[in-house]
């Protein structure tokens, strides 16, 4: 299925294709939820934060649709 | 181990021993301390009793990493309580290399003259005549300064903000490219300088003086442990590429980025305005993201924002500036975010306060959200001395009084920082309890209510947020003592016992984790201890009533802290 994805912070430097301010699109297998998305991207499970498909926060074993914008970000520090 | 006492009564200049009673002390626990104990409570902040102290971290000065951080405290004309704000820069790390611990500025012209304390690489202070700088904004100060007093200077200023004794103005600090874009922006203590007549302080950088570590092995050992947590941390990277603008991004996805006079808690217009979209904005343009800020820093949070021509707007443009600037005035344009932020440090105003203040106007109906060229016309209405712009000067609560508009977020009469309560309840009690006022950084509990950030507790409910909230605010008075970067605190994966190490090192007296904890009580305690003789009570640790009764959207939800359990934070 086909989604669109926006990595945030550093987690996209990587991710060939990836524009910092738009994302990208991606294909990836039927059936797939977020964690399975992020180890699709080969990104570190611990240097995810949290996860929001569709403008909602969900946890790693959400499932993913066609058309989906999953957004990921980045945990954080500071103040 | 010296204080430099200033009498602004008859401009004579001491220089002591630090007290016993001092001893081991730096930043926040020094200055509080003495104000505790020096400071008349109810004391006018603006008269001659109040007294200004600038102190360096315990360990700024030493080889360990990221502890530029010079506390500046007083009694506070914005809040009328005690007050410390610390900032980063160069000053900090040179005071402590001229071997002074603290320089108190107290007493008060009999006239309006105006006044530079100058302090030579031999460590000796001496006050000149500052009348040709008066009104000056910081950015020409500077130049000026360094143009008759060598490049070789650290200065610490104030703008036409402080001069006005406004309270929402800023004490102003060189970074590590010499420009005053750094501050110490909250409570007023700008004003407070301006009342003592005291424009700038100009410290000689490359000082041989520095106090000695007793025992330099042990300190080497715990400094490189430190040195390679912060290292090591998955943070550091987001923050040398985004700043801590990258937060924007994150903290909007919550729902906890308080939006248009915190009447929601998402920006619609969000993408404009993250870290992601300034780092590669600065990018494309020339300017610098991983810019080095401070002395001896290893993380580069800063960054120079540049216009389209590539030439210099401001440095740094950072999370807080974003949202009082972008989000709470519905302001999508970074480009005029980063001229008031700007303007700010030029003006010498606290960039929380300033954009929290023309909120409230434009909630008020006096300007419409979104218009970005209003918000700089607001604030250079400030350095023009307007009967207005004295109101937009002295902060959210002043503009409220102006338009008789309730809908006012502060706490203590200053404003709330870039989380909202509704969203982070952990942030109400921090918010409402903290000696300081509305301050983030006095308990930064926000990734303690965020699950996929590690936390533990429920963002929604109270259970765990007043105990969460004593443990943060205990800490983080210490942290502001030895004078490492709120940044750095990455570096404590090390453990608090590595820090404790250093602090041995120098002192040569035992200081474990548990002297740690009883530290920050004991700085918290003589913190409210002078509220209380200053008048403050429980009902002071209250949040404003729009935040227990306006639902923030997108989670609808209110404060849920009740005062019973404000009242037990500090129960010590």
């Amino acid at each position: 299925m086909k989604i669109k994805i926006r990595l945030y912070g550093t987690l996209g430097t990587h991710i060939s294709g990836h524009d910092p301010l738009n994302g990208m699109e991606l294909e990836i297998p039927d059936d797939s939820t977020a964690g399975d998305l992020i180890d699709h991207l080969d990104i570190s499970r611990k240097k995810v934060g949290i996860i929001s498909v569709d403008g909602n926060l969900v946890k790693k074993t959400q499932p993913l649709c066609t058309g989906n914008v999953v957004r990921i970000y980045r945990p954080i520090a500071g103040g | 181990m010296r204080i430099i006492k200033i009498d602004m009564n008859n401009q004579d200049i001491k220089d002591i021993d630090v007290p016993q009673e001092y001893m081991g002390l730096g930043g926040r626990g020094l200055t509080s301390l003495m104000i505790n104990k020096e400071v008349p409570p109810t004391c006018d902040p603006l008269g001659p009793d109040n007294k200004l102290i600038f102190a360096p971290g315990y360990l700024s000065g030493t080889s360990l990493v990221n502890t530029s951080r010079l506390s500046v405290g007083a009694k506070s004309p914005l809040t009328g309580g005690i007050k410390e704000s610390n900032v980063g820069g160069t000053v900090a790390v040179d005071l402590a290399h001229l071997g002074i611990t603290a320089v108190i500025v107290e007493g008060k012209p009999s006239d309006d003259a105006s006044y530079l304390l100058k302090i030579d690489i031999d460590g000796k202070a001496e006050l000149i005549d500052g009348n040709a700088y008066k009104g000056l904004r910081t950015y020409e100060l500077v130049k000026q300064l360094k143009e008759a007093h060598g490049e070789k200077n650290s200065i610490t200023c104030i703008g036409p903000a402080g001069e006005f004794l406004l309270t929402s103005a800023s004490v102003q600090t060189t970074d590590a490219d010499g420009r005053p874009c750094r501050a110490a922006g909250r409570g007023g203590l700008g004003a407070v300088m301006g009342s003592k007549g005291l424009k700038a302080l100009i410290v000689a950088q490359g000082g041989k003086l520095t106090d000695p570590l007793l025992d330099m092995d042990a300190f080497k050992a715990a400094a490189r442990n430190f040195a390679k947590a912060v290292k090591d941390d998955e943070g550091t990277e987001d923050l040398a590429q985004l700043g801590s603008a990258s937060l924007v991004a994150s903290i909007n996805a919550v729902g906890a980025f308080p939006t248009r006079n915190a009447r929601e808690g998402q920006f619609d217009e969000v993408e404009k305005i993250t870290g992601e979209t300034m780092a590669e904005i600065i990018k494309s343009r020339g300017g610098k993201n991983a810019h080095m800020g401070c002395a001896q820093c290893i993380i580069r949070c800063s960054n120079e924002y540049v216009d389209e021509k590539g030439d210099y707007v401001t440095s740094s443009l950072e999370y807080e500036t974003i949202w009082s600037m972008g989000g709470m005035l519905c302001n999508s344009d970074l480009d005029s975010i980063a001229k008031l932020d700007f303007l700010c440090d030029d003006i010498g105003l606290d960039t929380i306060s300033t954009g929290v203040a023309i909120a409230v106007a434009m909630d008020a109906g006096h300007k419409p959200f979104g218009d970005g060229q209003a918000a700089i016309e607001m604030v250079e209405a400030v350095a023009q001395g307007s009967d207005f712009g004295k109101i937009i000067g002295n902060g959210p609560a002043a503009v409220g009084k102006h338009f008789k508009h309730e809908r006012v977020p502060v706490m203590k009469n200053q404003s709330m920082a870039a989380y909202d309560p509704r969203a982070l309840q952990g942030m109400a009690v921090t918010y409402a309890t903290s000696p300081m006022g509305g301050d983030h950084t006095a308990g930064w509990v926000v990734a303690d209510n965020i699950a996929d950030w590690g936390g533990k507790l429920d963002p929604f409910k109270a259970e765990g947020q007043v105990e969460n909230s004593r443990n943060s605010q205990v800490h983080m008075a210490v942290v502001d003592t030895v004078g490492i970067c709120d940044f750095a605190q990455s570096g404590f994966a090390a453990g608090i016992d590595n820090a404790c190490h250093m602090v041995t090192a120098k002192s040569g007296k035992p200081f474990n984790e548990d002297d740690w904890n009883k530290l920050g009580k004991r700085i918290i305690k003589a913190e409210l201890e002078f509220n209380r003789k200053a008048g403050f009570t429980n009902k002071d640790d209250r949040l404003p009533k729009m935040f227990y009764e306006e639902p923030l959207p997108p989670h609808n939800k209110v404060v849920v802290i009740s005062d019973e359990e404000m009242d037990k934070t500090f129960d010590f």
